[in-house]
């Protein structure tokens, strides 16, 4: 019998227990829209993480005093001079409470090269950036400008009262950045940019806590980096973009798998559900094998007549789960935004500033799956019916 | 010339410890072109017998050569091949397939052949209306009387032109008119196409439509007959 025959001949034998191959079709189906859509969220993020890291470039080092003095100019031009290294961005980094804002944020005393260096580029929505002189000029972020129903805390022109430790401090709007999202280094949507020198005087220090450190190339990075750990030893913590976006993909890597093994397990139940319908549709049809086989039936189209309709279980399943999968991708990020579930790293939930990437590797390996699943789940029915007798069939009441 | 021919058959069925003999060293040879009435009362081998020829059972014991072939020596894949070019089954109760419509149960033989669906479709149409069931193509088995049903099967029995037609009491879950229709067709069928039928019935009113009765018990052939000697 040809194989179209034979699918045709499946299709109907499943149309005619309609109720129960949709049911079967569905219990495939979640498996399916699990992994695509938690997939798509762990996608979602990292692939917004490394934007943000790609924003800062490849050949961006950190250099963060972690214990002791702070940096000094000496030590910003040092770092300077070093073979490989093309340019120093030094900041002073705080956290402070800002009037009409709950969590604390992040005062960063920058200069605006040092500013374009993190951010990548200066994108904002109002206002214009600060000289780099020592007055009490603040660029906002988004987040602490605009509230959640989306209207401005602080507009251009007006005054932001900060208050670092137990000191109080007045600052005057000159810019509002544009929403940035996800972030590796800083959360710019939660944070003050104000000028160095202004800080610096404020806070009567002439050091700094971080440098932004821009190597020539990639190649010079781990040896610049060799470099900066010689010249301060342990008092600095030293990351490279380089680093982060490798740790980002081996830990997100890592929840992918992990997710995909949860909704994986879903697919043990459908196995075990297309197993029993399968088996319960070979003792129901034990009659009807009799006929086909008397009527010319080989014990292989009978196997692949039951093994066809395994096959079309597992892809309408999984055609219905991608779908569903790729619906709630979605929806997902919408709930998370809306407030029904909250992940806050400095004040920001960072759940809500992604896009889901539904991506056809995991849309084909839950495909594969699941159609797996379904075929070896009817292996062992369509071999029983195979192999049956057909005078026995034919006899069976 | 012998279409079929039994040499010392014999077959056991096994229950567990006990073995109950269905045929017992039965030897016999059944002419091309005839009707022929397999008879004897219930446990007396006949259904086993026609089992036997039809290739959907083998013997314990013996040979069997149908249609000229050695049904010992056959494979499982050749003895659903020789079922499906060489045989055409009717049963009791119909055997029809209840989600396919008269024409896809029709064209269900030819499509395991891997005959085409147009030229299968045609056979069938042709088939359907010589046995007046051209207006029920589309109806359901359960959509039928019993005796259209039964045509139904006959039909399906009939369209890949087989040697041999085996009856297991077609007429026994049916009333006496359709009845005499189908045995009228079978009739016709060995006279006009010279077609060798070989029927299992209880019915001896049955007898008369057939050239020659076997007469079975306790798994022996007791008699055969011709019917002008009834």
């Amino acid at each position: 019998m040809k194989i179209k025959e034979l699918l045709k001949l499946a299709f109907k034998q499943l149309m005619e227990r309609r109720a129960r191959t949709i049911l079967t079709i569905l219990a495939i189906a979640v498996g399916v829209t699990s992994i695509v859509a938690l997939s798509a969220q762990v996608e979602g993020v990292s692939s917004e993480i490394f934007k943000s890291l790609e924003k800062l470039g490849p050949n961006t080092i950190i250099v963060t005093v972690r214990s002791g003095s702070l940096f000094t100019d000496v030590d910003v031009s040092n770092v300077k001079n070093l073979s490989g290294v093309a340019n120093v961005a030094p900041v002073f980094a705080t956290t402070a409470r800002a009037t009409g804002i709950n969590d604390r944020i992040t005062i960063l005393g920058a200069s605006t090269t040092a500013m374009q260096t993190i951010l990548g580029s200066i994108n904002l929505i109002k206002g214009e950036t600060y000289n780099d002189v020592p007055s009490p000029q603040a660029i906002i972020g988004y987040n602490i400008a605009i509230d959640d129903a989306g209207t401005y805390r602080y507009d251009i022109g007006q005054p932001i009262l900060i208050r670092i430790g137990s000191r109080n401090i007045m600052m005057i709007t000159v810019g509002i950045l544009d929403f940035y999202g996800t972030s590796t280094v800083i959360n710019p949507d939660n944070t003050i940019f104000i000028p160095i020198d202004y800080i610096r005087l404020l806070l009567r220090t002439s050091g700094y806590t971080s440098m932004i450190v821009k190597t020539n190339s990639i190649d010079d990075v781990d040896n610049v980096m060799n470099l900066i750990r010689y010249m301060f030893g342990g008092r600095v913590s030293i990351t490279s973009i380089k680093q982060i976006t490798s740790t980002v993909q081996a830990i997100t890597a890592q929840i992918n798998l992990l997710l995909v093994s949860i909704a994986g397990t879903s697919f043990v139940a459908a196995g075990l559900g297309t197993f029993n319908i399968m088996t319960i549709s070979v003792l129901e049809r034990i009659r009807e094998i009799g006929i086909l086989k008397a009527i010319g039936m080989k014990d292989r189209g009978v196997l692949i007549l039951y093994l066809s309709q395994g096959l079309i279980l597992g892809i309408l399943g999984s055609c219905i789960g991608v779908i569903l999968g790729s619906v709630i991708a979605h929806v997902i990020p919408i709930l998370l935004s809306s407030g029904m579930m909250r992940v806050e790293i400095t004040g920001q939930n960072v759940l809500s500033t992604y896009t889901p990437a539904v991506t056809p590797t995991y849309i084909l390996m839950s495909i594969m799956i699941a159609v797996l699943v379904a075929i070896v789940s009817s292996a062992y029915p369509a071999w029983k019916a195979a192999k049956m007798n057909p005078v026995d069939a034919l006899r069976y009441e | 010339m012998d279409i079929v021919r039994l040499e010392n058959v014999s077959k056991v069925y096994v229950t567990g410890k006990v073995k109950y003999p269905a045929l017992r060293n039965v030897s016999i040879s059944f002419p091309k072109g005839r009707f022929i009435a397999v008879m004897g009362p219930s446990g007396s081998g006949k259904s086993t017998l026609l089992n036997l020829i039809g290739g959907l059972d083998r013997p314990t014991e013996g040979k069997i050569i149908s249609c000229g072939r050695n049904l010992e020596e056959l494979t499982s894949d050749e003895l659903a091949e020789y079922r499906n070019e060489k045989i055409g089954f009717v049963f009791q109760f119909f055997n029809l397939i209840g989600y396919l419509n008269v024409l896809e149960n029709v064209m269900l033989p030819m499509a395991i052949r891997g005959v085409n669906e147009r030229e299968g479709r045609e056979k069938a149409m042709n088939i359907l209306r010589i046995l007046g069931l051209e207006d029920k193509v589309k109806k359901k088995p359960n959509e039928l009387s019993g005796g259209e049903r039964q045509r139904v099967a006959i039909a399906r029995a009939l369209v890949n032109d087989p040697e041999l037609i085996l009856a297991d009491e077609p007429t026994g879950n049916i009333d006496s008119v359709n009845a005499k229709i189908i045995m009228g067709i079978f009739r016709k069928l060995v006279d006009e196409k010279g077609m060798t039928i070989i029927m299992v019935t209880h019915n001896i009113e049955l007898s008369r439509f057939c050239d020659m009765v076997v007469r079975l018990r306790d798994g022996v052939i007791e008699n055969v007959e011709e019917v002008s000697e009834l």
